[in-house]
């Protein structure tokens, strides 16, 4: 295997105020090669997007990285200083926002957005980097390119408004594009055209996509492999067919069973019992174990690692223990 | 009828191509008739002060002895005062320290409150705190103990100073505002990405997240420039505002402090109140106008 282009090792990011230190993500390690497509998936609260705001350097508030290595193209992330960083961001990796409401400036015209990046890492004057934006509008399906330079955002709608992100996050040709939710506050019909772009822009520049969802549906159809986290740790690690055949973790199979099947005959919409605990109050052994249906008592006082199961296939499950026979079965 | 009027009006605004935000607010500006009224009447006021050299009849600042307390008159459109000042020509003239006053303590307020509250407000944490603290220091100051303070250490009152004491005691209510501001507009997701993107923290402040801000600091700025117009004139009023023989609307109230000029002669008080309470009022509702025009949370429409 080449070298990987991102490999995150051990990431912990923790929030720290004067009382206390809370975890958000705990100990996560996982890697991505170039031109590939990683889902992290995750109900809210899990810390898939805190994951994504370490790498980018852009923790809010008293976050920060405790423990670990991002490793971009070899360097270390969090070792470098916030100039270096700086010139990483929105260069070498670029993001995509949820909200495309919200994600412009609002006083701020299209062009002068979308040409900022160019300038500032690329060096282009002003007309060669509107050249390059237009270009990029283009691709993204804006036929008349060249005024929408001269818009506003609020004269855009929301799919508008996501492709002209889409457009400004690949303007400086990244090598990872981090997209958080990028579907998630659009309907349905959008949601597609949305995906379909991503791909193509993956094929055109053999772009690496971190996409960060909770859409399973998205996860099949954009995703080369697949991590599933739950309360700030890996559950599970596989490729994409392997999570939607032979998923593993009692909550990846939660999760598939969560949705909508139109060919079963369902009166009710199966959900996992609980909720995410909050950062504070994560239980000592598997944290899953009260949502569990498949918890022993064996569970709730001890902590599971990843346990191989196939090729590139990691489960963090006592039930994939290798002596899992040890363990008392109620 | 109404209703196609008003989408005709509408459609007006939507066709205007390209139009910034700022343009968008100017139009719905302008379409209140109390500001558009006020920006009238202040215009003229400023006009007639500005263009005073040429208007007055009298010197302003020289007394002339030998007709004091006149009615009015041809020679003397507002009569003269006890001293024998022409009431018209100071008149004319005693806006400049009002306006001057007002407008320069408006300025240096906001420019301490944006410097301040910007950097408060987006690097939040401790730098947060300690400027906050002292900001808090300063508001709970005694305002009006801080300026007659200084007032009477100078002796005598010049307009910088009465400036300086006005900016120096006024600065904590806009940068508590406009770190307000700041704090809200950090989280929103467009000064994330413009993080995202690799810009530099001042560039995101000027350059993201100012002209965010600037519509509300425009609508307190010109609030306060009423605010200070009044202060200015009520200090003149109470005698600590800058003394004769340099005309101010608030020194004539002040000479009119007299039961016989009260009741007997009305005409060397009146105008001078009546142009305070025009230019206060008439800024008032430009601010207000301009607060329906730019706040979108505003319902009063």
């Amino acid at each position: 295997m080449s070298q990987a282009l991102l490999q995150i090792e051990n990431l912990k990011t923790v929030f720290q105020n004067t009382k206390s230190v809370v975890t958000v993500v705990d100990d996560i390690s996982f890697s991505m090669n170039k031109g590939e497509t990683l889902a992290l998936v995750g109900e809210s609260g899990c810390g898939k997007s805190m994951t994504s705001l370490s790498i980018m350097g852009l923790l809010p508030g008293t976050g920060k990285v405790a423990q670990g290595k991002i490793m971009f193209e070899g360097n270390d992330l969090t070792k470098k200083s916030v100039e270096d960083i700086s010139k990483i961001r929105g260069n070498k990796i670029a993001m995509i926002f949820q909200e495309p409401m919200t994600s412009l400036n609002p006083v701020l015209k299209i062009g002068d957005q979308m040409t900022e990046g160019l300038i500032l890492h690329h060096k282009l004057s002003k007309k060669e980097a509107e050249a390059r934006a237009i270009e990029r509008l283009k691709l993204v399906g804006f036929a008349r390119a060249t005024d929408i330079m001269n818009e506003y955002p609020h004269q855009l709608s929301g799919g508008m408004r996501q492709r002209v992100m889409i457009a400004m996050a690949m303007s400086t040709d990244p090598q990872l594009l981090i997209a958080d939710e990028p579907t998630t506050a659009l309907d349905v019909t959008i949601q597609a055209q949305v995906l379909e772009l991503m791909r193509g822009v993956k094929a055109e520049f053999e772009t690496s996509i971190l996409l960060i969802t909770h859409d399973l549906g998205v996860v099949a159809e954009m995703a080369d492999r697949v991590v599933v986290m739950y309360a700030g740790k890996v559950v599970e690690e596989a490729s994409v067919f392997d999570v939607f055949e032979k998923s593993s973790h009692p909550y990846t199979e939660g999760l598939l069973k969560s949705v909508p099947n139109l060919e079963a005959d369902q009166t009710r919409l199966y959900s996992i019992r609980g909720n995410v605990p909050t950062p504070d109050e994560f239980p000592i052994g598997c944290r899953f174990a009260p949502r569990c249906d498949k918890a022993m008592d064996h569970c709730f006082d001890h902590a599971p690692d990843l346990y191989r199961v196939g090729d590139h296939h990691q489960v963090r499950c006592f039930l994939y223990h290798p002596e899992k026979g040890t363990f008392s079965h109620e | 009828m109404k209703v196609s009027v008003e989408l005709g009006n509408r459609k007006n605004l939507k066709e205007e191509k390209h139009a910034s935000p700022f343009k968008l607010g100017f139009q719905r500006f302008l379409q209140n008739k109390m500001a558009f009224v006020g920006l009238i009447v202040l215009s003229i006021i400023v006009l007639l002060t500005v263009a005073s050299p040429w208007l007055t009849t009298h010197n302003p600042e020289l007394t002339d002895l030998t007709s004091q307390d006149l009615p009015p008159s041809g020679e003397h459109f507002l009569g003269t005062d006890s001293m024998g000042y022409d009431i018209y020509s100071r008149l004319v003239t005693g806006g400049r320290v009002s306006l001057v006053v007002g407008f320069c303590t408006m300025f240096f307020t906001v420019v301490i409150g944006i410097t301040f509250g910007s950097i408060a407000g987006y690097f939040g944490g401790k730098v947060d705190s300690l400027m906050m603290r002292f900001t808090d220091l300063m508001l709970n100051f005694p305002f009006l103990v801080f300026v007659l303070f200084l007032i009477s250490i100078f002796e005598k009152t010049t307009v910088p100073l009465l400036i300086t004491a006005l900016a120096l005691t006024s600065w904590p209510t806009t940068t508590r505002l406009v770190r307000g501001i700041f704090l809200s507009l950090r989280e929103m997701e467009y000064v994330q990405s413009a993080k995202a993107i690799g810009n530099k923290n001042f560039r995101i402040i000027f350059r993201h997240m100012m002209p965010n801000a600037i519509a509300p600091i425009i609508v307190n700025a010109t609030l306060l420039m009423a605010q200070m117009i009044s202060i200015e004139a009520a200090l003149s009023f109470l005698g600590f505002g800058i003394p004769d023989p340099t005309p101010a609307w608030g020194g004539m109230l002040n000479d009119g402090m007299d039961y016989t000029i009260m009741t007997e002669r009305p005409w060397q008080w009146i105008p001078a109140g009546v142009l305070i309470v025009l230019t206060v009022l008439s800024i008032n509702f430009i601010g207000d106008g301009l607060r329906d025009a730019f706040d979108t949370k505003s319902t009063r429409r």
